[in-house]
């Protein structure tokens, strides 16, 4: 066995030289290689994963922000819509009662002056029938003082006087 | 090499001696090449960074096909990157060894040395696995990693169960034996396969220049470069394989 050994040329010096040299090199490139390498590979994987659900959560987002910036809108608008509505509504109703009081005003002031009118109208109908009666009896003073006798004065005045009083 | 003929040892010659310790020209040759490796690696670990460049890129693809293979035949990321040094340091390790053994200068540079009282001339590099001690060196290595993995995976006993199984069919305990026996083998059949393409393909390059030394050795020298990588994956690629079926639960397997 020995003798084999010698001539294939296995010498356990060597060998076990051989075993330290292969394990310091394993060591070596475990640390030194594959570790910051396979290290960064996970990282990079791990990153784009992330991008990656990242990005898949911001349009899910901008979906959901899309939904609700059009149900804003609709709403705006449906709200601005019934605002304009009453203000158009509002604006009939008071211009028809601006109207109206301005008719019921024009129409007491029209009454008022009406009754004026006739209350002054009386008045001077009034003066008038006065006057005219003095006139009349100054007249007729006049005149029967000149033509007729006593006798009959006191009828014919009492006539006038009914006369002017109808 | 002398004029006179062509000189070709099994073993791996002597340059000199440290102490009792033989430093042969494998011996360098091994150093030499873990060397280039180790400086590789530290210049990479250096400017590791998330977006790569030059180096680290070559450095990436090549662990990220190594892995993605490893898959398909552990069928688990997890299995692989837990094999992963392992099986990746063999591979690299005899790749280097393998291709730095073709360089020219290798083999046909040469040292006077001294050899039982006599002056003889012997080549100062020598292909590293060209020497049974790297070969079986690696092979033990890879021996006792299987043994290792599969007993802290599945339990000492489940482990020692593919080999021992005396309670039950006497079928049962003669495949253990033969389980016995295959594992064992494997010491000898990946270091003997590994030194026996690389011994052969350094005498066959020494052989063709001896004969030829211009332009006939070119297509060897490809042939060399591929058997170089063919045997480093072959060894990485059934440690690995070994280390598989050695951390399965048979029992669960059935």
């Amino acid at each position: 066995m020995t003798e084999l050994f010698n001539k294939l040329g296995i010498d356990w010096k060597l060998l076990i030289a051989q075993i330290i040299n292969f394990a310091i090199l394993f060591w070596v490139l475990k640390r030194y290689a594959y570790k910051p390498i396979l290290g960064m590979l996970k990282k990079r994987s791990d990153t784009i994963e992330k991008g990656m659900k990242d990005a898949k959560t911001i349009e899910e987002r901008l979906a959901a922000l899309e939904g609700e910036k059009g149900t804003i809108i609709a709403d705006a608008q449906a709200q601005a819509h019934t605002i304009v509505e009453t203000a158009s509504k509002d604006a009939v109703a008071f211009s028809t009662r601006a109207r109206d009081e301005a008719k019921a005003e024009t129409a007491m002031l029209i009454a008022t002056a009406k009754k004026d009118v006739e209350r002054m109208k009386d008045s001077i109908v009034a003066d008038a029938k006065a006057e005219i009666a003095d006139l009349v009896v100054a007249s007729t003073e006049k005149i029967i003082r000149v033509k007729l006798n006593a006798a009959s004065e006191k009828e014919l005045i009492s006539d006038a006087l009914r006369r002017a009083k109808e | 090499m002398s004029a006179e003929g062509i000189t070709v040892s099994l073993a791996a010659e002597p340059i000199g001696h440290i102490g009792s310790f033989p430093v042969t020209n494998t011996l360098i040759m091994s150093l030499i090449s873990s060397l280039a490796l180790v400086v590789i690696a530290l210049k990479l670990s250096r400017k590791v960074k998330l977006i790569p460049k030059g180096l680290q890129n070559v450095a990436e693809f090549l662990m990220e096909a190594a892995l993605n293979l490893m898959d398909t035949i552990t069928g688990d990321r997890v299995q692989s990157i837990r094999f992963f040094p392992l099986v990746f340091t063999f591979f690299i390790f005899i790749l280097t060894s393998n291709w730095f053994g073709i360089l020219p200068g290798i083999g046909s540079i040469t040292v006077k040395t001294l050899e039982h009282g006599e002056s003889v001339f012997v080549p100062l590099l020598r292909s590293t696995n060209a020497d049974l001690n790297v070969t079986v060196a690696l092979s033990l290595i890879s021996f006792f990693a299987v043994e290792f993995f599969g007993i802290v995976t599945i339990s000492f006993f489940k482990y020692m169960k593919k080999f021992i199984n005396i309670n039950k069919n006497p079928i049962f305990t003669f495949v253990g034996f033969i389980e016995l026996i295959s594992e064992f083998s494997r010491l000898i059949s990946l270091s003997f396969r590994l030194f026996g393409n690389v011994f052969a393909g350094e005498v066959l390059l020494i052989v063709i220049s001896y004969l030829m030394p211009f332009i006939l050795p070119l297509p060897f020298l490809f042939i060399e470069l591929f058997v170089g990588l063919i045997q480093a994956f072959i060894f990485a690629i059934l440690t690995l394989v070994f280390l598989k079926v050695a951390t399965t639960d048979m029992e669960h397997g059935h």
